[in-house]
């Protein structure tokens, strides 16, 4: 882990922190690929299950400003 | 609270600028799910990203794209000079666009954007024509079928 901030002076270094990593196709973000392999089975579904509960709640809000019951 | 909201919540209490984009605002309107993380359409200019940062500073936020780099801090010099800010927080990720690509800047995506009162947290979402215009332009295949979902629900008015 390195402890050195990065250079302003470098524009490479500037655009590895603001374009995200694809695959060749450009569609798959490797890096957010990579953070789901590096956890368990169970620790996948955990993150899941947590964003389903913040799903939950956008869902609710979006059918309130529609009129909807939900 | 689920930790997504946590973040927004952060945010909006730091007066952060921003409108939620992407798959979290397609769900808002009605689409089935397609995402797994939140992104938003922020101002760039440095004042802005602080204030993220700031929010942030007790979540160990990192930059998503160089997990070799240390915690990012709000002092870190070079941070009024990005397109767009990829982190990864205790609290998960969070995808921050300077623009909506090929369809407009933040301006106009937050003067046409919605208030959604999100569990107390109240965020400017971005209007459904702006969002299928970006899904359009990203024409991902989960994109093209937010698509379909959002024009049969416009259509249903």
């Amino acid at each position: 882990m390195s402890s050195e901030a990065p250079s302003t002076q470098d524009p490479a270094v500037l655009r590895s922190l603001d374009t995200i990593r694809t695959d060749a196709t450009g569609r798959i973000d490797l890096e957010q690929l990579a953070h789901r392999l590096s956890l368990t089975p169970g620790q996948r579904l955990a993150e899941n299950d947590r964003f389903a509960r913040f799903v939950s709640v956008v869902q609710t809000a979006g059918g309130r400003a529609r009129g909807g019951n939900t | 609270v689920a930790e997504t909201l946590e973040l927004l919540r952060r945010l909006t209490d730091a007066g952060v600028e921003f409108v939620v984009i992407g798959g979290v605002a397609a769900v808002a309107y009605g689409s089935p799910v397609t995402t797994d993380d939140v992104d938003l359409c922020a101002p760039m200019a440095k004042e802005n990203v602080v204030k993220i940062l700031v929010a942030l500073a007790d979540v160990e936020p990192r930059w998503r794209m160089r997990p070799d780099l240390p915690v990012v801090k709000p002092d870190d010099s070079y941070l009024g000079q990005l397109k767009n800010v990829y982190l990864r927080t205790r609290l998960g990720p969070l995808d921050v666009l300077g623009e909506i690509p090929g369809v407009c800047g933040y301006e106009e995506a937050a003067a046409k954007a919605v208030v959604m009162d999100f569990d107390g947290v109240a965020c400017k979402v971005i209007d459904m024509e702006t969002l299928i215009a970006a899904k359009r332009v990203a024409g991902r295949p989960h994109d093209l079928r937010t698509i379909e979902f959002l024009e049969h629900i416009k259509r249903q008015g």
